[in-house]
């Protein structure tokens, strides 16, 4: 299959590449713009790992082709905070405890960020529903459901 | 493989080929094939996500919804849940809100698996499937595991569903290992109008039951016209068990699907005539 | 205390919220080749001939390696050495490594790998442990398909039986449990210019693998070092396959002189790697009308699969807690590893005994029900308690199950809310059960020749530290607890700890980070390296202040001489000033249990003592059922991060309750039905019940401040809590795990 050319911006940084149109946009995040944060779990869309949000919306990055993040907006873990300024959502979690290992973290962490723009004061169950796609398997969820909550109070 | 984004219905016509035609829409069914080695090396992808296939909107007494229109979009919209609700429940069920943000209802149709979880709900509404070629009835439209009537190079473009008149209740039920990221071990969507306890109309369509979403026929013949009591509801329970044709595999057993679908059709009486 | 009892932020927490945290997939080396993994298509196979021509043929091939290629022994040193590297001629699981495709990217390796033909022959296979333990099944290992037995003999069997005025016994048997971690198995290995080799890699024991890459590559251990990488969980799934792993890589990588990167599709991982050992237990026991035990008869068989890798400890430990935590004069207990053409099982959290305490706290219930108790009164009287004798002979320094039944039941209401489930009824109905397990810390007597660990404190100028020891981070909060340890130790503040990666090249040989042996382990060898420090920060802050080094109190980050201090910055700024020495190396052995011929001794030198309780209710025209609250207690001494301790309860207690109510692994014909997470189904945040942890601190006497280990008891107790809540409500005792819902309506329908 010959490559094509796509436009995206990935945290208000604009690229030109040219790739395989069904290269998984997970793999186009990691390898040709080098942003390792977003993590591969699975590679099916099932464990919510790879989450992204393309064009506002969180989506499970390993089953979207390259050729669909054509004049896409994208944010990644990245695009969320840093060290020197945390979002109240990584703030919270950090907080909370609602980090074990890590790994499904970032995915988490954009569910969640996706959640509290559409939702400023989400119900337990709400926030359930807006993380089921994302599988931990350290925590138990409890913390991680407890930070979300924080982060909503910070954002409010 | 080739790959070819499309901006009008119109291009996929063009080419006159005989290579196996994919469409690439919200791709989470495609990409996961893709993985697998299952799309074949002379394939042609279509990639449609770009046609303006995306809409919900009121058509002179019908609900047409385009094909490229997400769960996530479904779940959330204010006239199919006045109108149908059991669609609203079935496209809140699936997957996860990451896979509905993406996945569409052209792709679950398209699919045709038998526990696609919109399928039910769009044979108790009277669906109507248009493609390129032709205009379908929903129950007509699904022959095998993954099997449909589709034509190579034939595309979905729109699901149409009449908006019924008088009262009526409608309900779906799914059972799952799971509360979310389900795959169905057997749902039920159910449309049944009561005046006085008896039935008036009754469509009843059993997912992931069978080799496709499965018509209960027997059932509803025995339940129109009928008043709505215990004995009634057991008997209909019985025979709906005649409608399906479960199996056993390592999801759950024949008895176990079954019983739910038994158990779902009482639940759906009983709330009818509440 | 300071730090120690303190919920501090983790160490690493930033770093994993930021998405900066690097696991092993992350790194990128110059040069890199990626190798994929050619694996066995079916269960027993004797190989004839592989065809690889079309293979190489692939551009992007760089090479093919097979066992051949193997510099050093083709032999994964595991507890046994049956483990090939690369199979050569036979194949015993559907999966098994054969040889490796290296290419400059992963696509290419794939599609090489998916062009060889492997011509073979298949062989007998057994699937079955209990088949396999029969005289005419194919022989997979040695001469019987056994990998270890134990026995346990304690007192008089027959006595116990005559003494007992009700005997109930009855069979269990529990599935596979897969670890799941998010993050899969992988390394990555680097050949240095002079010959020495670097692996890094997502794992639990560094140890384990640098014995098993300089084994297999034949090189000295000086040559070869490990360093850990931030690891997305293990839960014992990355305590035994990394060796794997890392030695296929470093083999790869020595052959193409290049840094090769390996990484399992979650595919992969489901079929190779490591997982829980389905379990088969009869079991009796016996007891007198006043409820007291008088005797335990046991068998228990656990499914080995193909290799021998863990099973014989994991065996070892379910052995040692088979007759769960009671006092019972008279025991017999008798146990398996059986071979079987399956995948190889390891550990997984719990290590053996959540299978066998599965059976032995349902029979609890069948037994208080016999005898017209209540669950929660057979355990108060039949409980080990301070002193009691356990099941190995081990006269017991710990309070018992006392304390934790005591918290559990008060917090759960469960008197209030427990009834005989004769008096339910009704079409959805509520239940509530109850489990006790206790849970030896470390290795254990079968261990004891690994339980040391080493460690490295080093406190700088400026006062900031840089500690390193032997154990794992891997989620649990080693970083964090390790360093509070080391911060309270030291007079210091928490901030200036910094914790290196775990790396063999910088302490010795620590042992595997299992066992929930960490924070008891490393952190006793960090505070031996520290109690000299201290000695000399104490020694500069005399100086100081004008004193005698004993007049010296270090609290709160300051040393004292009576109403006068100096910050522990100060002491540490003249500390270096007077050349004292400021880092040293600590080191620690645990006391040594014991285990003779007859299975007795002081098993283990520390137990934590669990307890659960769960409610459920349960849908009885269906046989759904949900699970809606978990209370669960354990006595850990003391929580170093009380956070981090509630963090790995509820984690653990929703794995126990995944592998109770959902886990079900389908393996037919020695062929995986259900390798990926779309058909393996583990909770979402939707499923979770509400979780209730429960601190319970009595003092360990060996334990750094008191504490003792908490990674595995919040799993082992579930299930068993499951079940007999389950048959609270419906009256219906599930003996096979997963206690699934199809399982449920059977039973109910049967009953009907």
């Amino acid at each position: 299959m010959q490559n094509i050319e796509i436009n995206l911006t990935v945290n208000k940084k604009h690229y030109t590449l040219s790739v395989n149109p069904l290269k998984p946009l997970i793999n186009v995040i990691r390898e040709d713009i080098g942003l390792t944060g977003t993590k591969s779990g699975c590679g099916k869309g099932e464990c919510g790992a790879c989450t992204l949000l393309l064009n506002g919306k969180p989506v499970t990055s390993c089953i979207i082709p390259a050729a669909q993040a054509n004049n896409a907006d994208i944010v990644t873990i990245e695009g969320i905070g840093s060290e020197e300024k945390l979002h109240p959502i990584q703030e919270a979690f950090v907080e909370e405890g609602a980090v074990q290992c890590g790994f499904c973290t970032p995915g988490m962490i954009i569910s969640s960020y996706a959640l509290l723009k559409k939702n400023s004061n989400p119900a337990e169950d709400e926030i359930k529903e807006a993380i089921s796609g994302n599988l931990c398997r350290c925590t138990g969820y409890t913390k991680i459901i407890q930070a979300v909550k924080k982060a909503s109070k910070k954002m409010r | 493989m080739e790959y070819i984004k499309v901006k009008s219905v119109k291009e996929i016509g063009k080419i006159k080929k005989n290579n196996p035609v994919y469409f690439l829409a919200g791709s989470t069914d495609f990409m996961i094939m893709y993985k697998e080695n299952m799309i074949p090396e002379n394939s042609i992808i279509f990639d449609i996500s770009k046609l303006p296939l995306n809409y919900i909107k009121m058509q002179n007494n019908k609900v047409v919804i385009g094909a490229l229109t997400t769960f996530s979009e479904i779940a959330d919209n204010k006239t199919l849940k006045k109108y149908f609700p059991a669609l609203i429940e079935a496209a809140s069920s699936i997957g996860s809100p990451q896979i509905r943000n993406r996945a569409t209802i052209g792709g679950n149709i398209g699919n045709g698996s038998p526990a696609g979880d919109s399928i039910p709900a769009l044979f108790v509404y009277n669906a109507k499937i248009k493609t390129t070629k032709k205009t379908y009835k929903a129950e007509e439209f699904f022959k095998g595991v993954k099997k449909t009537v589709l034509e190579n190079g034939e595309l979905i473009k729109e699901i149409e569903l009449p908006v019924l008149k008088g009262k009526y209740n409608s309900y779906f039920f799914k059972s799952g290992a799971r509360e979310a990221l389900a795959i169905s071990k057997a749902s039920l969507a159910c449309l049944i109008s009561v005046k006085n306890k008896i039935i008036t109309d009754i469509r009843l369509a059993a997912g992931a039951v069978g080799v496709t979403v499965v018509k209960c026929n027997k059932t509803e013949e025995f339940l129109m016209n009928r008043t709505i009591d215990d004995n009634v509801i057991s008997s209909a329970q019985d025979i709906i068990k005649e409608d399906i044709a479960p199996i056993t595999d390592f999801r759950s057993t024949k008895e176990y699907r079954e019983n739910i679908i038994s158990y779902y059709l009482k639940q759906a009486l009983k709330s009818a005539i509440r | 205390m300071s730090s120690v009892g303190v919920s501090v932020k983790r160490k690493d927490a930033v770093e994993k919220v930021t998405g900066k945290a690097r696991f092993v997939a992350d790194y990128k080396l110059p040069n890199m080749a990626y190798a994929y993994t050619i694996r066995s298509p079916k269960p027993h196979i004797l190989i004839k001939k592989i065809d690889f021509s079309k293979a190489l043929k692939v551009k992007g091939v760089i090479k093919i390696i097979t066992a051949k290629d193997v510099p050093g022994k083709n032999e994964v040193p595991l507890v046994y050495k049956d483990y090939p590297v690369f199979a050569e001629k036979e194949c015993k699981f559907e999966g098994q490594p054969i040889g490796l495709v290296v290419a400059e990217d992963l696509d290419s390796a794939r599609k090489a790998a998916s062009l060889i033909e492997i011509d073979y022959k298949e062989l007998p296979a057994v699937f079955d442990s209990l088949e396999a333990m029969k005289k005419n099944s194919p022989r997979i290992y040695g001469k019987d398909n056994i990998y270890k037995k134990f026995k346990i003999k304690k007192g008089d069997l027959k006595k116990g039986r005559a003494e007992a005025d009700i005997i109930v016994e009855d069979t269990f048997t529990t599935n596979y449990q897969v670890h799941t971690y998010l993050e899969t198995n992988g390394a990555l290995a680097d050949p240095q210019p002079d010959g020495s080799m670097i692996v890094y890699g997502t794992m639990q024991c560094p140890f384990y693998v640098l014995d098993a890459v300089s084994y297999t590559l034949g090189m000295p251990k000086s040559k070869v070092t490990i360093i850990q990488t931030t690891t997305g969980g293990g839960f014992g799934g990355k305590e035994d396959v990394p060796s794997i792993i890392s030695s296929h890589a470093a083999i790869a990588a020595y052959v193409v002189k290049r840094p090769v990167k390996i990484i399992y599709s979650r595919e992969e991982d489901f079929i190779a790697m490591s997982k829980r050992h389905p379990g088969w237990a009869k079991i009796k026991l016996g007891a007198k009308k006043n409820g007291k035990l008088t005797f335990a008869e046991i068998k228990y068989v656990i499914d080995g699969g193909a290799f021998a890798t863990l099973s014989p400890i994991v065996l070892w430990r379910g052995t040692v807690h088979a007759a769960g935590p009671y006092e019972i004069p008279n025991v017999l207990i008798n146990t398996y590893a059986v071979a079987t053409n399956k995948v190889p099982c390891g550990a997984y959290r719990g290590f053996g005994q959540p299978q066998i305490n599965f059976a032995q706290e349902s029979l609890m219930d069948e037994l208080a029900e016999k005898l017209n108790m209540s669950p929660l009164k057979i355990r108060e009287i039949n409980g080990l308690k301070k002193n009691s004798i356990t099941a190995t002979g081990h006269k017991l320094q710990e309070a018992g199950i006392k304390p934790v039944l005591k918290e559990v039941i008060n917090k759960s209401g469960y008197i209030k809310k427990w009834k005989p489930v004769v008096n339910k009824k009704g079409k959805i109905r509520k239940g509530i059960g109850l489990s006790v397990t206790y849970y030896g810390v470390g290795l254990g007597a079968a261990g004891k020749h690994l339980s040391r660990t080493g460690a490295f404190v080093q406190v700088e100028s400026d006062g900031s530290v840089r500690i390193a020891f032997g154990n794992t981070e891997m989620g649990q909060g080693a970083k964090t607890v390790l360093s509070q340890i080391t911060a309270e130790t030291l007079n210091a503040p928490y901030e200036v700890i910094q914790v290196e990666a775990t790396d063999t090249s910088r302490v010795p040989d620590s042992g595997p980070t299992v066992a929930s042996r960490t924070t008891f382990m490393s952190g006793n060898a960090l505070m031996n390296a520290c109690n000299p420090i201290l000695l000399n920060l104490k020694k500069a802050a005399s100086e100081l202040l004008g004193c005698k080094i004993k007049d010296i109190t270090a609290k709160n980050n300051r040393f004292y001489f009576k109403n006068k201090s100096v910050s522990y910055f100060k002491a540490v700024e003249f500390a270096h000033q007077k050349k004292f020495q400021m880092s040293f190396q600590g080191w620690y052995v645990a006391p040594e249990p014991t285990f003779d011929k007859n299975g007795l001794g002081t098993a283990y030198y520390s137990y934590t003592f669990s307890a659960n309780v769960v409610e459920v209710s349960v849908n009885m025209e269906t046989g759904e059922y949900k699970v809606e609250k978990i209370w669960a207690a354990h006595d850990i001494g003391k929580a170093i991060n009380p956070q981090l301790s509630e963090g790995q309860i509820q984690g653990g207690a929703l794995q126990g309750m995944g592998y109770a109510v959902m886990e079900n692994l389908v393996i037919n014909e020695g062929h995986m039905v259900n390798p990926n997470f779309t058909g393996y189904i583990i909770p979402t945040a939707k499923d979770i019940p509400v979780l209730n942890p429960i601190i319970v601190e009595n003092k360990d006497k060996n334990g750094p401040y008191g504490a003792r280990g908490l990674g595995e008891p919040p799993l082992i107790g579930i299930a068993p809590a499951v079940a007999n809540a389950v048959y609270n409500a419906a009256g219906i005792r599930l003996k096979h795990n997963p206690l699934l819902p199809e399982s449920l309506f059977n039973a109910l329908n049967n009953k009907r």
